[in-house]
């Protein structure tokens, strides 16, 4: 469904470029673009991002997996991957 | 033009990186890369001043200091997260930094002093005392009572209790890293800590009871936390207070000298607070609670009462 993937993009995007450091964030945001290196996402931030996600996409995102995100597309088909919570 | 001659029209990026070349030559170089930094930060917007970043790390003067070990500490991020409790180890001396302060040249043993006499560690320091002291009260203000240490780091307020303070039922010790955990279980034997190994999500989303605490408190973590998950933490901390129990945040505040040096050259970014700011994160308090927040110097704490 490549219309609900670009909109989950752009909701991504605004959402990373509201936490990440100001300055950062150079949109358009690709599948490649890496969370720490070019977005200086630290971990605190993440916490950020992944609230404000769990919140606008009704899912639970587990410690383990996000911690395994590296890029923006990783952080995508994670999100891709939960169903909605109940 | 001479170096030392300013010009009103020069950029107040380049009187900055003239002030660094200028400082090369000075005997003591912290004290005057400090205060350049802060006047340069003071003055510069946010984004700016993280533009300047980026080019500052490679001017010969401030690739020098990270011969200092605590810097280097700082920018490199061992752990994988800034402020780490091994850093907090060089603020407050000894602890898990010790082996890497051996063998210093004489110019890293100079930064390294330096920085540590600073105000910015002073100020730590004054916090891990204030802690330590409302610690020992809460110890002593109840038979057995449950304490929570939440990102408890290395748990260095508690040193200084004495082996005849009251001792806590229960000493719960909350932290992400396993190897903070280790050294706070290990440097505390006359303290009942029992480890819990936990991030703030996991905290947040409160899969685990834990139980209600008599005294809850934070020295560095909010110093992390955006308003909105500070707020969140804050209203669920509350929650786990018992009857006429406490919870106490510690939060750096904007005038703490020397933000300069540790975001430009250590990569150590603070969100500092005013009084205004550290009472916003009771916001999502219902009316029961009784809040307060007051100040010692460069910090602010926002005290919970149930």
């Amino acid at each position: 469904m490549p219309n609900q993937t670009a909109t989950t993009m752009t909701t991504i995007e605004e959402i990373i470029s509201r936490f990440a450091p100001k300055g950062k964030v150079k949109t358009p945001l690709t599948r490649e673009t890496r969370l720490i290196e070019d977005l200086g996402i630290d971990s605190p931030r993440m916490i950020d991002i992944v609230l404000e996600v769990e919140d606008r996409f009704l899912v639970s995102l587990e410690d383990v997996d996000v911690q395994n995100t590296a890029t923006v597309g990783d952080f995508l088909d994670l999100l891709e991957s939960r169903a909605p919570r109940n | 033009m001479h170096p030392s001659v300013k010009s009103d029209n020069e950029h107040p990026e380049a009187r900055l990186f003239g002030e660094l070349d200028r400082c090369a030559r000075r005997e003591r170089l912290v004290p005057p890369v400090v205060r350049a930094l802060n006047r340069y930060r003071a003055d510069a917007p946010p984004g700016e001043w993280r533009d300047t970043v980026g080019r500052l790390r490679s001017h010969p003067v401030v690739m020098r200091l990270y011969e200092d070990p605590y810097t280097s500490w700082g920018f490199r991020k061992p752990r994988g997260y800034a402020g780490d409790a091994v850093l907090l180890d060089f603020v407050y001396g000894g602890g898990t930094c010790k082996p890497l302060l051996t063998g210093l040249s004489p110019f890293a043993g100079a930064v390294n002093r330096d920085l540590i006499q600073h105000a910015a560690s002073a100020a730590l320091r004054a916090r891990r005392d204030f802690l330590g002291d409302r610690l020992a009260e809460a110890l002593a203000s109840k038979q057995r009572p449950h304490v929570l240490a939440v990102a408890c780091g290395h748990l260095r307020e508690a040193a200084s209790l004495n082996p005849a303070s009251p001792r806590p039922g229960r000493f719960v010790a909350l932290d992400q890293d396993p190897d903070t955990l280790a050294v706070a279980l290990a440097d505390h034997p006359m303290l009942p800590i029992e480890p819990i190994r936990a991030s703030v999500l996991s905290l947040l989303r409160g899969g685990r009871d834990i139980g209600t605490f008599d005294f809850i408190y934070s020295a560095g973590l909010y110093d992390y936390l955006s308003e909105e998950t500070g707020r969140r933490l804050t209203t669920k901390l509350a929650h786990m207070l018992a009857p006429g129990g406490s919870l106490l945040i510690a939060n750096m505040m904007p005038d703490l000298s020397g933000a300069g040096y540790m975001e430009g050259v250590m990569d150590w970014w603070l969100i500092y607070r005013t009084v205004r700011e550290v009472r916003k994160l009771s916001a999502g308090l219902a009316q029961d609670y009784k809040v307060r927040v007051f100040t010692r110097p460069f910090t602010a704490y926002l005290e919970i009462s149930r």
